[in-house]
């Protein structure tokens, strides 16, 4: 046990690593070898103590997904695969229930039995995430290079099928304090 | 213990300007060796130091916004809720329940091990504000959400105390 309820396989790995994006204008793109991924959204928010009245259970995601989708004209029934901040496995579950994709409380439920594998109903993390396969402090950007690679189709034997739209969100800052959320919805071209 | 105002033991009543009283002499327990303390001081900034000043006399402070009447903590130079600079002192009750809560069982940071395992909370005082705390004097196993406490001060050094939790 390492704070309760949280064991050592709920925290994330902790190593270093980095990572890069390219954005071009759509002009630009036309001529690129690389099918480029559209951004179709996106939107940031924080969530912080609220002078001492703060609701615990929801997150900044409550505000900036439901803004991200409204810009891609999408719902979270249009997604294929997520990639979700997770330093915590309490983060996931949080992330999941304010951006959507099932009602508060249920994100337990939510991600058992498969539904979230390679397989389910909506992969997560396919890249083994921070909980497995790297945090280095700031994993946000791996969360958008994995989403990329899976709307290029270049993923290999954790190919997502058919992928065609995705979601990023990245959570900065402290989950039960002050945080940022930010909400990417991608889209294959 | 219900009912016991332990943060106002002194006898003093609380006062809506704290920062006016003369230094109350406090309580009879010995100050600690300030080096045997290895945990983080709190940074005592102009807007916070009354709240500091009252923790040293065991008095929890709250802000009560005058132009709109919002209850905030952890203190601030403005109301948060209104932006009025127009904010009051209040006393606090002291009383409040877990409102949620961890404990910590593994710890790298300096100091805390030999507090392990402890409980970290935050607290809904009366007020209807959150103070994240520890809660002190019970068990670990024991501490619930919804479980009543009330303030309890930890004499850092003179003049430094630090509100904790405990049952009552």
């Amino acid at each position: 046990m390492i704070s309760a309820p949280l064991h050592l396989l709920d925290c994330c790995v902790i190593t270093d690593g980095g990572g890069a994006l390219v954005v071009v204008h759509p002009d630009l793109a036309r001529d690129l070898r690389t099918p480029p991924v559209r951004l179709l959204g996106s939107a940031e928010a924080i969530a912080h103590t609220s002078a001492g009245r703060r609701d615990f259970l929801v997150s900044a995601a409550a505000e900036s997904g439901p803004r991200a989708f409204a810009e891609a004209g999408l719902s979270p029934r249009d997604v294929q695969m997520a990639m979700i901040y997770d330093s915590f496995t309490i983060t996931v579950l949080v992330t999941l229930e304010d951006l959507g994709f099932c009602k508060k409380g249920q994100g337990g439920g939510f991600v058992s039995g498969g539904r979230i594998a390679l397989g389910g109903e909506l992969p997560i993390n396919t890249d083994g995430g921070g909980l497995s396969s790297n945090h280095p402090g700031m994993r946000g950007i791996f969360l958008v290079v994995e989403a990329v690679k899976q709307l290029r189709g270049e993923c290999g034997e954790r190919q997502v099928p058919n992928c065609r739209v995705a979601l990023v969100h990245g959570t900065g800052g402290a989950l039960g304090n002050r945080h940022s959320g930010a909400t990417l919805i991608l889209g294959r071209t | 213990m219900t009912g016991d105002r332990q943060n106002v033991e002194r006898g003093s009543a609380p006062t809506p300007n704290p920062t006016d009283r003369p230094n109350v002499e406090r309580g009879s327990a010995p100050t600690p060796n300030p080096t045997d303390y290895t945990k983080p001081l709190p940074e005592i900034s102009a807007e916070s130091k009354p709240f500091w000043d009252a923790c040293a006399r065991h008095e929890l402070l709250v802000q009560t916004c005058r132009a709109c009447g919002s209850v905030q903590y952890y203190p601030r130079g403005v109301c948060a809720t209104c932006w009025s600079p127009d904010v009051a002192w209040t006393p606090s009750s002291g009383r409040g329940r877990v409102y949620t809560f961890t404990v910590t069982h593994r710890t790298q940071a300096r100091g805390f091990r030999d507090d392990l395992p402890y409980v970290l909370a935050w607290i809904e005082l009366e007020e209807g504000v959150q103070v994240m705390s520890n809660i002190v004097g019970v068990d670990p196993v024991k501490v619930a959400i919804g479980m009543p406490v009330k303030v309890t001060f930890e004499d850092v050094k003179d003049g430094l105390s630090i509100p904790k939790f405990t049952g009552r």
